[in-house]
């Protein structure tokens, strides 16, 4: 084999174990167009996502200087898609930032209490995570009224307790290892442990579980927006181009064609990284516990 | 006998607990930012009206007031009637529930059918080629949101080749998209915990065991691997309930099923409390009945629970 | 090949192949040996020598990608490597079987233990299932299993350890196998039990011959006729018994037996052990009670136990697994908390100390723990974990600090580099040396050892006790060693506690205690440990049953259930802790009798 061969399989090879797995690799590499999508949003567009051309309506994809069609409003699908891109992205976000600060917050308090206190936190937890939360966040959404804030908000207050749960898992069992007692046992203080092995050993589970519930916050999201209950109504999201392109669909099947593309594009791509982050948190784990 | 009794009041405490917190929360909530009255009337009452209406809903009694009242009802089964219709709301949403249990027994069924057979086939040799062709399209097909799926249905089975109908559930044919769409909603991820129960299983040191006497695969992965995968499954049955609802909620609004999480998204538009909150009553009941059979069922076939540790 | 050759392994590898075009992993390489019909052969390696692989890999059960790439391995004639998966599958658990070495995770926790055996009856044997159920169960009483036709239907959690790795050999033996594979039969086990089990497996191999493959070359001693020792994958001697533990040619070989502690030769001895003059108690435990709750119920793990640990000296505690041993050591550090009596630590009673002086104790009382794997943190760099107890203690500036911990790296012997590298880039006894090194950086009076060398290869366990005893000196330590291998706590302490049960059943000086034992339970460990110098009257000294549970103890003398000597004052009254005229204290109805035999 010639050098020149050689050390591109060697270079393939180190990232190949930097990320453990082509999953990885391949979810943050597919994740990362939708970075560039968003952050060059105003680049992209052909068109004003909200002002339409009413002579213009519903041309297929890619006629006219159309690259996805228009709608009924003769508005530009491309650059409408685009547009709803930045909201969806940051409201799923925030809301997985929300529900992993207070669920961290409750599971870490669960694990280290004793007592009455632990039983009713782990009652909530069970029984918040056992009731479906679809309802409770349609009531309140329905009832605050759609919005950027009420949406995220909901969806963050619905969805703690799957962080909740896992993170008062695992720190109940890292704090049954070994180092955590060899520590105690040389008088190391409750705060010293927490913040030196016990929150380094959350984080390759909490990763992965950052990276799913990510992806479910998108797909509530986009069903709550899809209902009439998630996105104000003129922004583009997701789901509400799925829910206007309801009444055409024997006239333009691309109304409701790209909305999905771009759901399953975007679930897929995170849910890779959520794979690909087990994965190697599990390759990781075999090695040290050997 | 003593211990059963005692786990029995405790799973009775938390559901008093549940019902309690839920309904309370509902309470409160819906009363904190929305006005049904304002809703119910309309845009063109005047003030008078309003204050009609209020006082003839009870709604002009402070808060804490409202809720003892209310919760004294809720102790008889009363929820009231519904703002919209004047109907009362349990029976209301009760009479609804049969076709979701319906939907939901049908697209419990379908899942089940498919994701059994699939996972444990994935499970069993993880590194077969074959094996992560198939798991890449599951896993393309748990991106797949549910209604995304059901809208794609719906567009290529009733919009482009006019197959089925899609509204209603009066006739067998409509129940099949509906049920099918349910299944894309719960299968995909079954399969996943299915197929993680079933490899976890199989990587377990019995399995070994099981081989060095000659037991063939087969007989390996369904009698040994496979009683063990199904407990860490079963386990897994409250969430996978609430994930089960949740979808038949969607599917319902999108089918025009006219089961409870239809009337939930109608009763939302309109804030029609009584109703609310008498779905989310039932909810939390049936969240209790699962709850309780899937703890039951568990306790049952796993030999181990029960047992002291030796 | 010679008619009675049941077995041959001829020029055998076996490999694992490793991610993208790295070299495969090749874990045996060109190993070839025999046995014939009838024969016991040992095959003695360390972790990494690829015994286990070899045993596999005649069964065709290597694990994941590991396949064999060259050699024959001959079954009566039959070469096993080419046989199709059919053939495979009607040798394993007929002409072939295996007893693996966990008992616990080698079975299924959702099925009756008897559904194996039925199975394997059935397919084995041709018959039907009343007849394999009427087989299992006269196999289960040939194994030592009472009430066999119940305990068929139960299921593996609620038998014993000892009874598990019965049943196995049972499964082993039932369809009469030419050879039966024992994969460290007896190493998750008990002392007193290991003997038992091997004893199983002498009687029933008979007609079959023994592949016995263990790291623990004293095992082999009493039971094989040939040995194999391997070594990263070779084959480094092999030979009859008698030749290769009295006359060992290879050097690796000559290393193996001289890891074995033994009786007699170089004590590992501090030589300042007894000072001219009294020696000065610096640790005492009196009347120690600890107590658990489990399903309710609440038991004592340890029971009225009284220790005195001196200044510079070396105290054993001796047991089993469930003696309470750890648990005693758990206690005396703080880490549980005594339901009765005093610890008093250089005159401080601990039970009164307040935050402050608490905290003094634990720098200068420390512990090693027993699984190297588990008590470093793996997300710390060594020198980060060695030094995490001097940060706690505010042992010096920032500077000072890392100067200590690179002084320490070098005492334990480990490379210089250690300091910027990861756990997981360690072996075992590497990280024994990385907790030692944390353990010694606050400058401690005491140091605890829970086990310190059990998890170690043969080999390694010899060199951390050297480093230990030599440190020890270095620092003029006092050493408490918690063990359950009799012949390193012989070379290593100066006085021994025998634990039964949560009781102390002997305690004096090791050179007494362990030479000339006045307690049947003494007696009976020893001779476990070192069966060939105690063969004659292992016999009738020997423990039968297993140690019962800590949850319900015997009434009496809580060991009278298992004594070969004892009476019925034994299972009557309980008897006390009473000094001879040696100095030692022994907890027996009759001290003597041991002695008499």
């Amino acid at each position: 084999m010639s050098a020149r061969a050689n050390s591109v399989a060697g270079w393939w090879r180190r990232i190949f174990r930097r990320f453990g797995s082509l999953e990885l690799l391949a979810g943050i590499a597919l994740f990362a167009v939708i970075l560039i999508l968003i952050l060059f949003r105003a680049q992209l567009q052909t068109h004003d996502p909200y002002v339409g051309d009413l002579y213009d309506r519903f041309s297929a994809m890619g006629v006219g200087g159309h690259l996805l069609g228009t709608d009924n409003l003769g508005r530009d699908v491309w650059s409408r898609l685009l547009e709803g891109i930045r909201w969806s992205i940051s409201a799923a976000g925030l809301a997985t930032v929300i529900a992993f600060l207070i669920g961290t917050v409750v599971g870490l308090v669960a694990a280290q209490v004793s007592g009455w206190v632990r039983t009713l936190l782990n009652q909530i937890v069970d029984m918040a995570l056992a009731f479906p939360s679809l309802i409770i966040a349609i009531i309140i959404v329905a009832v605050v009224g759609r919005g950027f804030w009420p949406l995220t908000i909901t969806l963050g207050l619905v969805s703690w307790p799957v962080f909740a749960r896992v993170v008062y898992a695992e720190t109940l069992s890292l704090l049954e290892r070994d180092y955590v007692a060899a520590s105690r046992a040389f008088g190391a203080r409750r705060s010293a442990i927490l913040l030196g092995h016990v929150l380094p050993g959350l984080r390759p589970t909490l990763t992965v579980v950052l990276a799913f519930h990510f992806a479910d916050m998108l797909v509530a999201e986009s069903a709550l927006s899809f209902l009439g209950l998630g996105a104000p109504l003129g922004v583009p999201t997701w789901g509400n181009l799925l829910q206007e392109s309801r009444d055409y669909l024997m006239v333009a099947p691309w109304l409701l064609i790209v909305p999905c593309a771009g759901i399953i594009y975007a679930v897929v791509t995170v849910n890779l990284i959520g794979d690909g982050l087990s994965s190697l948190a599990r390759k990781r784990g075999l090695r040290i516990d050997l | 006998m003593k211990a059963r009794i005692s786990a029995g009041s405790r799973l009775l405490g938390n559901f008093v607990v549940l019902l309690l917190g839920i309904t309370t929360l509902m309470f409160f909530a819906l009363r904190a930012a929305g006005d049904p009255i304002i809703v119910m009337a309309g845009e063109n009452a005047g003030p008078e009206m309003i204050a009609a209406l209020r006082q003839q809903y009870g709604f002009d009694q402070p808060l804490l007031l409202q809720y003892l009242y209310y919760l004294g009802n809720v102790l008889k089964l009363d929820f009231g009637a519904s703002l919209a219709s004047g109907e009362a709301a349990l029976p209301l949403v009760l009479s609804q529930l049969p076709a979701t249990l319906l939907l939901a027994f049908l697209g419990m069924t379908v899942t089940l059918v498919v994701s059994v057979p699939v996972g444990a086939w994935l499970g069993a040799r993880p590194d077969r080629a074959s094996v992560r062709i198939v798991s890449a399209i599951v896993v393309f097909a748990q991106g797949l949101p549910g209604f995304v799926t059901a809208l794609i249905l719906i567009q290529i089975f009733v919009v482009q080749l006019m197959w089925l109908p899609s509204l209603g559930h009066a006739d067998v044919r409509t129940w099949i998209l509906p049920s099918l769409s349910l299944a894309s909603f719960l299968a995909p991820k079954l399969i996943r915990v299915i197929a993680a129960n079933v490899a976890e299983a199989m990587r377990q040191e019995y399995i070994r065991t099981a081989r060095s006497i000659g037991s063939s695969a087969a007989s390996i992965l369904w009698r040994e691997a496979f009683p063990n995968a199904i407990l860490g499954t079963v386990a897994l049955v409250s969430a996978q309930f609430a994930f089960l609802f949740a979808g038949a909620v969607i599917i319902e609004v999108l089918f025009l099923w006219p089961g409870i999480g239809l009337l939930l998204f109608e009763s939302a538009q309109t804030l029609d409390f009584p109703v609310l909150q008498a779905i989310t009553f039932v909810v939390a009941v049936l969240v209790f009945l699962v709850n309780t059979l899937s703890n039951l069922v568990f306790r049952r076939i796993d030999p181990r629970i029960g047992q002291a540790v030796s | 090949m010679s008619h009675d050759t049941i077995l041959e392994v001829d020029k055998l590898s076996v490999e694992f192949p490793q991610d993208l075009s790295a070299q495969p992993n090749v874990v045996v390489d060109d190993v070839s040996f025999a046995i014939k019909r009838g024969q016991m052969l040992g095959l003695v390696g360390e972790s990494g020598s690829g015994k286990t692989m070899l045993a596999l890999s005649i069964m065709g059960l290597v694990p994941g990608l590991g396949h064999p790439s060259s050699g024959r391995i001959l079954l009566d004639g039959r070469n096993l490597l080419q046989a199709s998966d059919d053939q495979l599958q009607g040798i394993r658990g007929g002409a072939v079987s295996i007893v693996f070495q966990d008992p616990l995770a080698s079975f299924n926790p959702v099925r009756p233990v008897g559904s194996l055996l039925i199975r394997s009856v059935m397919l084995h044997q041709m018959c039907g299932e009343k007849e394999a159920r009427d087989r299992s169960a006269d196999m289960l009483s040939a194994v030592g299993i009472p009430n066999p036709r119940q305990r068929m239907d139960s299921y593996p959690h609620e038998f014993s350890g000892g009874q598990r790795q019965r049943i196995m050999v049972a499964l082993a033996a039932i369809n009469n196998p030419r050879l039966i594979i024992a994969d460290e039969p007896t190493t998750a086990l008990d002392a007193t039990v290991q003997i038992q089990v091997l004893d199983l497996l002498k009687s029933l191999t008979a007609d079959c011959s023994l592949l016995l493959i263990t790291h623990d070359l004293s095992v082999t001693a009493g039971v094989c006729e040939k040995i194999v020792v391997m070594r990263k994958g070779k084959i480094v001697e092999s030979g009859s018994s008698d030749n290769i533990l009295n006359n060992p040619r290879e050097p690796y070989t000559r290393a193996l037996i001289d890891a074995v502690p033994r009786y007699g030769g170089q004590r590992l001895l501090t030589s300042d052990s007894s000072p001219a003059g009294q020696p000065q108690p610096l640790l005492e435990v009196r009347n120690l009670d600890v107590a658990f709750v489990q399903s309710g119920r609440s038991f004592k793990a340890v029971d009225d136990v009284s220790l005195t640990l001196n200044r510079n000296e070396t105290l054993g505690i001796v047991g089993e697994s469930g003696s309470g041993k750890s648990t005693i050591a758990k206690a005396m550090m703080q880490l549980l908390r005594p339901a009765a009596g005093r610890i008093t630590f250089d005159g401080q009673n601990l039970q009164d100390a307040n935050q402050h002086e608490l905290r003094e104790v634990r720098r200068r009382i420390q512990y090693v723990f027993q699984d190297p794997y588990a008590s470093l943190d793996p997300r710390w760099t060594i020198g980060k974990i060695i030094a995490e107890p001097m940060h706690v203690h505010h042992a010096g500036t920032a500077g000072e600090v890392l100067d200590r911990v690179a002084d320490l790296i070098e005492q334990v012997e480990l490379p210089a580099d250690a300091i910027d590298r990861y756990p997981a880039e360690f072996s075992g006894g590497q990280r024994q040396r990385i907790a030692l090194a944390r353990a010694l950086g606050v400058g401690p009076d005491l140091l605890i050892a829970d086990e310190p060398v059990s998890s170690l290869d043969v080999t390694i366990q010899l060199k951390i006790a050297r480093l230990l005893k030599s440190l020890q000196k270095k620092y003029s330590l006092s050493l408490l060693i918690i063990a359950h291998d009799l012949p390193l706590v012989y070379q290593m302490t100066d006085r021994v506690a025998v634990v039964y049960l949560g009781q102390i059943v002997e305690q004096g000086l090791t050179e007494k205690v362990l030479r000339s034992p006045q307690h049947p339970y003494t007696a009976s460990l020893l001779s476990a440990s070192i069966p060939e110098s105690f063969a004659a009257v292992a016999a009738k000294l020997r423990a039968t049953g297993e140690p019962a549970s800590p949850l319900a103890p015997p009434g009496g003398c809580r060991f009278h259930p298992r004594c070969a000597l004892a009476t019925a004052k034994c299972a009557a009254t309980a008897p006390v802790l009473t000094r001879d005229d040696d100095g030692t204290d022994v907890s027996c109805h009759f001290p003597g009798k041991v002695d008499a035999c």
